[in-house]
């Protein structure tokens, strides 16, 4: 944004711009090199909102010098107070301060925004996981206490019979930081055919978030779960069902993300890195060290052709006095969001038909994504869609890992899956993609689940 | 007719090498309602001349697939409680088949008998005379688990427990009431069992591997209120009875306990 | 001093002087007892002290439980059991808990818990027999009763069907050894019936007459050949007035049947009305719903309505 048509002394609202600068005259001003600055910040409809909040996202205004930046900066202010979550509709007016304290070159900004009600409540249909179906009932408290916290409570009710909910409580700007704070309360049933077993975990967690740096962040987490194991069947293998009952996990959590990428969801540039540490064993029955690693990156070869490569990898071990990982806690593979061409968890280890998990994993995928042949709806529609081209490759196994005789490297690498394929990838809004892809699995073994053909996903984490 | 098999069939296989036994931790954790089915279920093993090993594990109640314990693991089957002895019989051992058609009824009931009063006694004292449940069912219970969960898999458990015998009214009843049930029983089997080694004929058979477990479990677990071992040590010929198994089938008495 | 003797129970029907199976054994054991008595078919079990029926009077007491009833009788030397022996008194506790645990609770699964012979049979002819509003009442109370207790002897409460098949082994188990047990005699115990007898009895009885919609049970009782012959034995020598009247009934219904076959005319018109009926609820149905709109009304359906839309939540495993 370099210079606009503008008519001198405009009052006008940021949106309005546009438009109006269409019908003025066609004097040409170089915005940057009008002096200004501002003296006056309004927030007008202001109710249970506190004001360091709001005096804290928009102190940046008054750092302006020339009109260019003050129309920037009012846009950034904006968006900022919409990222509060505090308020459902914001505009901003931009005025010549007037007043006794007014300066010569002054401008006053006054936003209107409209607070959220104190509490919301919505019904949803959500596919999740393995693309189960779930009915979800939720309400959701907004700015409880005037700063920006928020206080939601879910319930829902799967079409597998499983039913979770899960209340939690988000706290922003934690001593004046920007450090935040995510507790949650929950209970979660989980069906795992493949493995022989359902599980329902009821816990708590307790999360600080905070930024360092540039693009760099910090999470730090504490969960205390409480894990049911239940048999689906009397046939379930009797590895699996040795683990049944209920166990009791104390972990704490550090994740350390690194992201350059323009947007999570089908990014073009940049790229991610995700180490995720957990230490389990502060209390509770369950002890072990797990520790996993994402890399993606993506490269534009072309306008809107993409290539995208990710490795992830992890590895766990167990500590102190237990000598094996429990199966809830182990690694899996396989399944439309991980490894493609695969049904979900159904690679690596076998028990009697039933996948039991392993100790050490690595997968990595090549993705070479494209718009639409001919570019059908672009601009529109047309640009929620890709294709993409792939080929993954992945391994899980529990192996004793020892430095010194590597026969173990030696028989996971020769126990490689592979699979490519190619298909359509869809953007659900900002959250979700869908995919849907012809694969072929190439390297795999006989006791693997194979998802040859036609593969569906849903979800938000893709390889 | 009365040859009844109901497991899906008769399996003629020959009893494995590797059947294994699963029941709770015997020191610390077991309860007296699951030790005497325990022990019912060993006994009747050792009665059939079979080889098993036993194995502890502290949530064998939860992987067996009824939650009774014990269950027994014969190669791929895996069967519990009162399947084990049907499972046996199927795979052609068995104690009882020898009786004559009135008497194998009479064996039945008199094994309804002491399911429905015995086993729901004990049930009755572990978890529903607040002095037995407070010094004994809750730290044993719990004894497994970490807090908070010994607490939480506790109630769990007394709720469940709780619900069984509301139906069949013992929950409703005092404890006396309780006492007085085991007494009938008791003089019951007693009656049945007259001078006689054995309550059916002059070989042990299921049956008594049962009261032999339920007694032997009542006659020695040390519980704060010793008056449901003294209903039981009312009846001579029930005790003498207990100790002949015990000697005929634990000669060395060191392997248990 | 000695009045009359009183018992209420609920009210009889397939030729069995009561459909409940306490009322049914009560009968029978004060039969068996040979006590004139004075029982009147109350079907209604408000006024019982303990909620529940057979209500046996006597000077002013008030007994519920046929424990308590044996035990008045048996003070008053009433009693079938004085012949019996210890040993036999010891078989007659043992194959009372027998029934207990193994056909008592198939039998409460085929009155209350199977949904198609709760809906279509039970339900019905409680309603019917008791006075509005209690015909709502008891039914649902001892279906709950009865769910109870297959979620006690279940533990993770499986489907109908599964439970049903358990149920009914074990009831089967439990009719052959009973019948092992009784062998060509005609009572239990020789030639005269016991409190036994009467426990039996009332078990059997239901399970051989009552036409459940779904009774798998039924034709394996009756081909227990002596146990049929046992109930029917009972039923005849000591409730010959219910089992004759109810024979007649159904010879006479039997006989208006064949009557009515022929009037068809009489069956399409209900067919008719049925069709017109059923057309009619339909379309009120739909308008109900707004599947079919009259134009007048169509503003009064305007409603905003705000819904937070979420596409997807998920977690990689």
């Amino acid at each position: 944004m370099g210079t606009v048509h503008a008519k001198e002394h405009s009052t006008m609202t940021y949106g309005e711009m546009d438009r109006n600068s269409a019908v003025t005259d066609k004097k040409t001003v170089n915005l940057q090199e009008i002096q200004a600055r501002v003296d006056k910040v309004n927030v007008e409809g202001l109710n249970r909102t506190q004001e360091d909040i709001i005096k804290r996202t928009v102190k940046e205004l008054f750092k302006v010098n020339n009109f260019e930046e003050v129309i920037k900066e009012v846009h950034r202010t904006q968006v900022k107070l919409e990222s509060l979550g505090c308020f459902s509709n914001i505009s901003a007016l931009i005025d010549v301060s007037s007043g006794p304290k007014a300066t010569s070159q002054g401008y006053e900004v006054t936003y209107f925004v409209k607070e959220l009600k104190r509490v919301k409540g919505s019904v949803n249909t959500v596919i999740g996981r393995d693309n189960e179906g779930s009915r979800v009932v939720g309400t959701v408290a907004p700015n409880v206490f005037g700063r920006a916290e928020k206080l939601h409570c879910e319930f829902s009710y799967g079409s597998r019979q499983t039913s979770t909910f899960n209340v939690g409580f988000y706290k922003p700007f934690i001593l004046n930081t920007l450090a935040e704070l995510n507790t949650s309360v929950f209970q979660n049933e989980s069906d795992w055919p493949n493995s022989g077993y359902k599980q329902i975990d009821r816990g708590t967690s307790i999360g600080l978030g905070f930024p360092f740096m540039q693009n760099i962040r910090h999470t730090v987490q504490w969960e205390g779960c409480w894990r049911e194991l239940n048999m689906n069947t009397r046939y379930v293998s009797f590895d699996v069902r040795e683990e049944s009952g209920h166990t009791l996990k104390s972990a704490v959590k550090h994740i350390l993300t690194v992201d350059t990428r323009n947007t999570p969801l089908m990014p073009t540039f940049g790229s991610l890195l995700q180490c995720t540490s957990e230490i389990a064993g502060l209390g509770g029955n369950i002890r072990f060290l797990k520790n996993e690693v994402l890399l993606q990156h993506n490269v534009e070869i072309f306008p809107e052709t993409v290539i995208q490569g990710s490795v992830t990898g992890g590895v766990m071990r167990p500590l102190g006095s237990q000598k094996e990982i429990h199966i809830c806690d182990k690694f899996f593979l396989g399944g439309p969001q991980s490894l493609r061409g695969f049904i979900s968890r159904g690679v690596g280890p076998v028990a009697d038909k039933n996948f039991i998990g392993g100790t050490l994993y690595w997968a990595g995928a090549l993705h070479l994504y494209a718009p639409l042949p001919f570019k059908p709806g672009a601009g529109g529609i047309g640009d929620l869609f890709r294709t993409h081209l792939f080929v993954n490759a992945g391994n899980v196994g529990s192996f004793n890992i020892d430095f010194s005789d590597r026969r173990w490297l030696h028989e996971f690498r020769e126990s490689t899956r592979l699979a490519y394929g190619a298909g359509l990838a869809i953007r659900l809004g900002q959250l979700a993609r869908v995919e849907i892809n012809y694969v072929i699995p190439v390297l795999f073994d006989k006791s693997d689940g194979i998802n040859r053909g036609v593969q569906f996903g849903i979800g938000v984490h893709f390889l | 007719m009365n040859d009844i098999i109901w497991n899906d069939r008769t399996d003629e296989t020959p009893w494995p090498n590797n059947a294994q036994l699963f029941q709770p931790l015997e020191l610390e954790q077991i309860l007296l309602p699951d030790n005497a089915n325990c022990l019912y279920i060993q006994t009747f093993l050792r009665m059939c001349d079979l080889d098993f090993e036993i194995i502890y594990r502290s949530n064998a109640e939860f992987m067996s697939p009824s939650g009774k314990v014990p269950f027994l693991k014969c190669g791929p089957y895996i069967c519990e409680a009162d399947a084990i002895v049907n499972f046996v019989n199927n795979k052609g051992y068995s104690l009882s088949k020898d009786l004559d058609p009135s008497n194998k009824a009479d064996l039945r009931a008199f094994t309804s008998l002491v399911n429905s009063v015995l086993v729901f006694a004990e049930l009755y004292i572990t978890w529903c005379e607040p002095s037995v449940y407070n010094e004994v069912t809750r730290p044993r219970y719990g004894s497994g688990y970490p807090w908070p969960l010994n607490t939480v898999l506790t109630y769990k458990k007394r709720k469940q427990v709780i619900k069984m015998l509301k139906p069949h009214g013992f929950y409703d009843m005092s404890i006396n009431e309780v006492y007085k049930k085991v007494e009938t029983c008791c003089q019951c089997l007693s009656t049945k069992l007259d001078n006689n080694n054995y309550f059916f004929g002059e070989q042990p058979t299921e049956f008594d591997a049962l009261v032999f477990g339920h007694v032997y479990t009542i006659l020695t677990t040390p519980l704060p209120t010793n008056k449901f071992s003294a209903i039981v040590r009312g009846f001579p010929n029930i005790v003498a009875h207990c100790e002949r198994i015990e000697k005929t089938y634990y000669p060395s008495d060191k392997s248990r306990k | 001093m000695n009045k009359t003797m009183e018992l209420d129970v609920w009210k009889g029907d397939w030729g069995l002087p009561s459909v409940d199976l306490d009322c049914l054994e009560t009968l029978a054991f004060i039969k068996f007892c040979g006590v004139s008595i004075k029982v009147n078919q109350k079907s209604n079990p408000f006024w019982s002290p303990s909620g529940t029926l057979p209500l046996f009077r006597h000077n002013k007491q008030k007994l519920t439980n046929i424990d308590e009833i044996a035990g008045h009788l048996q003070r008053k030397n009433f009693s079938p059991d004085f012949a019996l022996n210890s040993k036999q008194t010891a078989d007659v506790v043992a194959f009372k808990s027998r029934i207990k645990e193994q056909l008592y609770p198939a039998l409460q699964f085929l009155w209350w818990v199977d949904e198609k012979s709760y809906a279509n049979f039970t339900r019905p002819w409680y309603c019917k027999v008791l006075p509005f509003p209690l015909n709502f009442h008891y039914p649902n109370k001892y279906k709950a009763k009865a769910t109870d207790l297959m979620e006690a002897m279940f533990t993770d409460l499986p489907q109908n069907d599964i439970i049903q098949v358990e149920l009914f082994a074990a009831a089967e188990r439990c009719l052959s050894t009973l019948s092992a047990r009784l062998g060509e005699q005609e009572f239990f115990f020789g030639a005269h019936p016991t409190s036994l007898d009467a426990h039996v009895y009332a078990h059997l009885a239901p399970l051989m007459r009552v036409p459940f919609p779904a009774n798998q049970l039924h034709n394996y009782a009756r081909a227990q050949l002596n146990l049929h012959k046992f109930v029917t034995r009972i039923t005849q020598r000591y409730f010959p007035h219910d089992y004759q009247e109810y024979e007649q009934k159904q010879k006479q219904l039997r006989e208006e049947s064949a009557k009515n076959a022929g009037d068809s005319r009489f069956k399409a018109k209900d067919k008719v009305f049925a069709t017109v009926f059923a057309a009619l609820a339909m379309i009120m149905y739909a308008v109900a719903k707004g599947f079919i709109q009259v134009s007048e009304i169509e503003d009064g359906f305007r409603k905003s309505k705000s819904y937070d839309y979420r596409d997807s939540e998920d977690d990689m495993d």
